[in-house]
């Protein structure tokens, strides 16, 4: 209730309320004291006066005369504050009265014990008359307090009224005089705070008065004054340089208030828009450009306006001459308004253009490209596939009569149809080994034929190495030794097993085994047998030889078909050119695979890799 | 005050009850009789009230085994009254008893002597013959007081009244509580006196 009340008033006001209410408690407090006093004096004084009755008149109880004891209790009359008074005699019947002639009235019939008891503003009670210790009769009083209590209570009243008056004159000039005190130091600072919001002067400071709370309010008000002066003067600084930036800004930017009015706009951004900066500060958007409330932008303008959200559009603006720019914009949500960011794009746009139409033309060439080329695969493929049907049917046929060549050609030189000399042996000799040629070069081709048209068929089982190396090593030691080479196993005293055909895994073998004993002049060719590799579960199979080797350059054609390596100038070396090539065919059948290391003049070492058999092979 | 007042009507109700079951000799006597008797009732009460407002000297009495003797002088119209009054009471830790006397000579012993209407005629030389005793004479004798006696009842409008000569009292060494003066009309010795 006292909230908007000068502090100088409060103080005053609460001084006073407390020397009120603590003056009138003390009144309070001392009217009740006085009234138990009263009463304790009323008591007292009734149970004298009593006594002094009860004294005196028991003579005239003693002798029943009731004259004379009326006239005792008629001295009661000089205290008018006894309403009333009887004399009881020993049977308790009624002896006398006072005031005489009212007994059944104010006085009751028969005594009740001795004592006395306030009742309301009463005090009554009985006390017996006895004479020498004997109890002749009873005495009852009735002193009306009431109107004593009435006059006490309002001298009390008019005491305290007068005290209370005095307590809050006292009390209402010391604090007038004590208040300054304290509303002092607190009316200059109100007073430097009204002098700062009106001028908005944060250089102001508020005058200390010492130590105390509001000393310490003071300072610590100028200290904050002197944050505030800082703070603004380095926000006016960066709002200076932000503003300066933006001025200079290569991108256009605006903010626009909520009633679509441009409250900044750099002059990159006026240029966007092909007008003045200052044409359209304070103007809204829809005057500035007539009908962009119905673009999209707009619509995305509005719709970050209304849902505080940013936004990034690239939009095509239309002058009102028929000419359109590119811009990039960004959208933020700004306590103005919007603020918008733009950056013209049209140059880019335009090479953005070009650069699609360029790629477009492109595409279509290289369309037409990709079509004629899968044409000419498609021929190549079919003429390959028919070059395989071709040669298995030919070789075929080709081997027939080749068969009865190479018959009849060793019965003749077992000289069974008759003798030879020298000379037909030798030609017949020439004529047999070219036969023999002719038909491991036609069963190659027949070979390569099968696996390149689909039609090998292989029985994939467990195959133990150990014996087909054996077997290898009896069918090729001949043409080993014939030259003076060494030909060599180096394999493991277990049995190693590999998933694969025999019949396949034979021919790979010969065929590695083979050309290493036709590009080894000396030295050795050994086959070589690893355990299974435990991560990959392959097993590894090597014909190393220490013949020639190999080129790097070649190895990449090593293994493809008719492609037979210049081994030097004298081309003597035997061969179909087909043998690595099936190898590696049938390896890759297999689920397997081939590689070669090799260093020119030192040797070569092909390694054939086979999954492993699951479990032991049969023995 | 109501506590008071409830307490009015219940202490009635108990008196009545009280009143009617009181001896018949008490309340069925026929009027004259029983105004009579009642005179005589309240004059034994007052005897033994003297003993209550008079001072005696320390003389009298001094044989403090004995009772306190009231003496009856002559003809007895007490009846039981008297007995019935001093029943269960005591002055001085001392019982009280009634002793009926014929001649004045045994009066030595008595507190109050009560001279009946029987000795009116010889009031004169019964005082004579007690006066040296510490006794208090009292009688209902006619001008009992001015004849020399000390105190005389005094019957007017039905009520007994006491008249006493405090000059008589004071010359056998009595003292007369000023209580018990304010309550009778004092009277002086005539013709005797003079």
């Amino acid at each position: 209730m006292l909230r908007n009340v000068p502090i100088r008033r409060k103080v005053v006001a609460s001084i006073l309320l407390t020397s009120v209410v603590i003056t009138l408690l003390l009144q309070g407090v001392f009217f009740v004291y006085d009234y138990l006093q009263l009463r304790q004096g009323t008591l007292r004084q009734t149970s004298t006066l009593g006594t002094i009755v009860a004294t005196n008149a028991t003579a005239a109880l003693a002798f029943q005369n009731k004259p004379d004891a009326e006239e005792i209790l008629g001295a009661l009359k000089a205290n008018e504050r006894i309403a009333a008074a009887a004399i009881y005699d020993q049977q308790g019947e009624i002896f006398a009265t006072y005031p005489a002639g009212t007994a059944s009235k104010l006085v009751p019939q028969h005594p009740s014990d001795d004592g006395y008891v306030f009742a309301g503003s009463h005090l009554v009670g009985f006390q017996a008359m006895a004479e020498r210790d004997r109890r002749l009769g009873t005495l009852y009083m009735d002193f009306d307090i009431g109107k004593v209590l009435r006059e006490r209570f309002w001298s009390s009243a008019r005491i305290a009224l007068l005290m209370t008056g005095v307590a809050l004159l006292v009390a209402y000039l010391l604090s007038r005089a004590l208040q300054r005190q304290i509303s002092r130091p607190l009316l200059d600072l109100a007073g430097t705070v009204a002098d700062i919001t009106a001028r908005e002067d944060f250089s102001l400071r508020a005058k200390p008065h010492g130590k105390d709370e509001i000393g310490q309010l003071t300072v610590g008000f100028n200290a904050m004054l002197a944050g505030i002066e800082a703070r603004e003067a380095a926000l006016r600084e960066s709002e200076a340089r932000f503003r300066g930036t933006l001025d200079r800004m290569l991108e256009g930017c605006q903010i626009i208030d909520y009633d679509w009015r441009y409250v900044y706009v750099n002059d990159t951004a006026a240029a966007q828009g092909r007008k003045r900066a200052e044409k359209l500060l304070g103007r809204t958007m829809q005057e500035c450009f007539p009908g962009i409330d119905k673009t999209t932008l707009f619509a995305e303008l509005r719709h970050c306006m209304e849902h505080r959200t940013g936004a990034h559009v690239e939009n095509e603006f239309a002058y009102g001459d028929g000419t359109s720019g590119w811009f990039e914009l960004s959208i933020q949500p700004a306590v103005e308004g919007i603020f918008v960011l733009s950056l013209d794009i049209s140059a880019r746009k335009r090479i953005e253009k070009a650069l699609l139409d360029a790629k477009i033309d492109l595409e279509h060439k290289v369309a037409e490209r990709t079509a004629e080329l899968i044409i000419a695969k498609e021929q190549a493929e079919s003429s390959d596939r028919m070059k395989s049907e071709f040669l298995a049917t030919m070789s075929h046929e080709l081997r027939t009569p080749l068969n009865a060549i190479i018959g009849f050609t060793g019965t003749m030189l077992m000289k069974l149809p008759g003798p030879l000399n020298a000379e037909q042996e030798k030609q017949l000799r020439t004529v047999q080994l070219s036969a023999k040629h002719l038909l491991s070069l036609i069963n190659d081709l027949l070979d390569v034929a099968k696996i390149e048209s689909g039609k090998l068929e292989l029985s994939v089982e467990p195959v133990a190495c150990q014996r087909v190396i054996d077997e290898v090593l009896n069918a090729l030691r001949p043409a080993a030794t014939a030259k003076g080479l060494l030909l060599q196993a180096d394999v493991p005293a277990f049995d190693v097993a590999v998933l694969a055909d025999r019949r396949s895994l034979s021919q790979i073998l010969i065929n590695l085994s083979n050309n290493a004993i036709k590009f080894t002049e000396q030295g050795s060719i050994t086959i070589e047998l690893h355990d299974v590799d435990a991560r990959s579960n392959m097993v590894q199979i090597s014909v190393i030889d220490t013949g020639v080797g190999i080129k790097d350059e070649d190895l990449g054609r090593l293994f493809q078909s008719f492609a037979q390596i210049e081994t030097g100038s004298k081309r003597r070396i035997e061969g179909t050119g087909l043998g690595l090539y099936l190898s590696r065919k049938l390896v890759e059948l297999l689920g397997g695979r081939i590689a070669v290391h090799s260093v020119h003049g030192r040797g070569s070492r092909f390694s054939v890799y086979l999954p492993a058999a699951p479990a032991a092979p049969p023995a | 005050m109501a506590f008071l007042m409830k307490h009015t009507w219940l202490a009635a109700v108990f008196s009545t009850l009280l009143f009617t079951m009181l001896p018949c000799g008490m309340l069925c006597s026929p009027q004259a009789r029983a105004a009579a008797l009642q005179e005589y009732q309240v004059k034994a009460v007052f005897l033994f009230n003297f003993t209550q407002f008079v001072e005696w000297p320390p003389a009298a009495s001094p044989n403090t085994a004995e009772p306190i003797f009231i003496c009856i002088l002559g003809e007895d119209p007490f009846g039981a009254y008297l007995e019935d009054a001093i029943r269960d009471e005591h002055v001085d830790n001392r019982t009280l008893a009634v002793r009926r006397l014929s001649t004045a000579d045994d009066a030595q012993a008595c507190r109050i002597l009560f001279i009946s209407r029987s000795e009116s005629a010889r009031v004169e030389t019964i005082l004579q013959h007690v006066k040296p005793l510490p006794a208090l004479t009292v009688s209902d004798a006619r001008g009992f007081g001015e004849r020399g006696g000390m105190v005389g009842f005094v019957t007017e409008d039905n009520r007994v009244r006491l008249r006493i000569n405090l000059e008589a009292a004071r010359a056998a060494g009595l003292t007369i509580s000023s209580k018990l003066l304010r309550v009778a009309d004092v009277v002086a010795n005539q013709g005797a006196s003079r």
